[in-house]
């Protein structure tokens, strides 16, 4: 599932630059709250252990002001987020991931019925999957997939070289679909390829 | 990038993934936080003259009873506690309860909307030391390092102690543990350096750094500080 120790090892301290670091925890908050959120969600905490989690993040962000520099700021925030994610697991020693439950006590966003239903399907069968993988894949697979990088910045991410990034990235693909291949009948976009 | 081999299927899913609604609310309670957070440490001057009034009093009621305590032949124990008590620092009175204390109570501040994870966080508690910033962590490390490159394990134990009897490293724990083992190993503290090795492997089995903690946790520890310091280079 989780190794949370190589998860929070994983985290490196930036390196200083001479652009000025970035002063205003509001703007930073504002801008990557939800990114940070959909991260903690999606490595493994439900809706209000990933509402604590971000809030955790934001809290150690604003006294670290200074050594985040513009244009790094989701990298560095990301880093804190595992650190955080990386001490909770060690304090719940590796409970379930998500339970049915918590799933539904997310927001849902507007729809019919059936499309709530199917969201509320697919985040439970995402989260069970992504579960099945080793950490760093599910990382890199959230990073890419959910979040939109490139493997350059996953490596930037994760500080790892791009080539690493990338077998990673085509490995996690790999496995996931071989996963979701075994759990037709669970996905609510259709279970046959 | 390719995208092979997801398949629509499985982009589907992290679709839905995408649509997943960070909460508003948990963003304003955040928000909340942060500023509570940043408002804790000031005082308003009122606020500040009436607690620098209540140290002066605590100090006078100090020194009132160990003069007290002085003049007696027979020395009660609580009274040796409650000065002890009253000559603490400021921070380490603010931690007592206010029984015997004349501490003003704190600036206004929102904590029952922080929520549980706000509640934990060290910055709610008043530290007895202020704990080093990750600079200064980075600066000491860096010269312990230096201190190694040279030869010079004593000086090196001596910036790893800088700390000392404080919070010590926080955010460098685990690389100023394993600077320490190898600055143990050059000084010729083998058994102790051998010993810190032996807790680290354990305490840290999933750290990345365990494999060289583990070169000095065996009697031949002299080869491993040779290993250790050359990948200790930068």
């Amino acid at each position: 599932m989780v190794d949370a120790a190589s998860a929070c090892n994983g985290v490196v301290v930036e390196p200083l630059t001479e652009d000025e670091p970035t002063s205003d925890i509001d703007a930073l908050l504002n801008a990557h709250f939800a990114f940070i959120w959909r991260v903690c969600r999606r490595l493994g905490f439900a809706p209000a252990d990933a509402d604590d989690a971000a809030q955790q993040v934001f809290m150690i962000a604003s006294t670290k002001l200074d050594r985040i520099m513009p244009q790094r700021e989701r990298a560095f925030l990301y880093g804190i987020a595992l650190r955080v994610r990386g001490h909770a697991r060690r304090a719940e020693r590796r409970r379930r991931e998500v339970l049915v439950e918590d799933v539904e006590a997310t927001a849902l966003p507007s729809g019919g019925p059936d499309t709530q239903a199917a969201l509320a399907q697919a985040w439970r069968l995402l989260d069970e999957l992504l579960a099945e993988l080793p950490d760093k894949l599910r990382r890199a697979l959230v990073l890419a997939e959910i979040e939109g990088l490139e493997v350059t910045e996953i490596a930037s991410f994760e500080n790892i070289p791009v080539g690493t990034a990338s077998s990673r990235l085509r490995l996690a693909r790999e496995r996931f679909r071989a996963l979701l291949a075994k759990h037709p009948s669970k996905n609510p976009f259709g279970g046959r390829p | 990038m390719s995208r092979d081999p997801l398949d629509e299927r499985a982009r589907e899913l992290f679709a839905a993934a995408r649509r997943e609604p960070a909460p508003e609310a948990a963003r304003q309670r955040i928000a909340a936080a942060l500023r509570a957070q940043t408002q804790r440490p000031t005082l308003e001057p009122s606020r500040l003259l009436a607690w620098r009034g209540a140290r002066v009093w605590l100090l006078v009621a100090a020194a009132a009873a160990v003069a007290g305590a002085l003049f007696s032949l027979q020395v009660p124990e609580h009274s040796i506690d409650i000065s002890a008590e009253a000559l603490a620092p400021p921070s380490a009175q603010r931690q007592t309860t206010g029984a015997h204390t004349a501490a003003p109570p704190p600036r206004s501040a929102p904590s029952n909307d922080l929520g549980p994870v706000a509640s934990s966080l060290p910055a709610k508690r008043t530290p007895v030391r202020t704990p080093p910033s990750l600079d200064q962590e980075l600066a000491t490390m860096q010269r312990a390092r230096a201190a190694l490159g040279r030869g010079d394990a004593a000086a090196a134990l001596a910036e790893l102690d800088r700390f000392g009897r404080g919070p010590g490293f926080r955010q460098l724990a685990v690389e100023a543990r394993l600077l320490r083992i190898e600055a143990l190993a050059r000084a010729g503290r083998a058994d102790e350096a051998r010993n810190l090795a032996r807790r680290f492997v354990q305490q840290n089995p999933n750290n990345p750094l365990v494999d060289r903690a583990r070169t000095f946790a065996t009697p031949a520890a002299s080869s491993g500080v040779e290993k250790a310091s050359e990948e200790n280079q930068p």
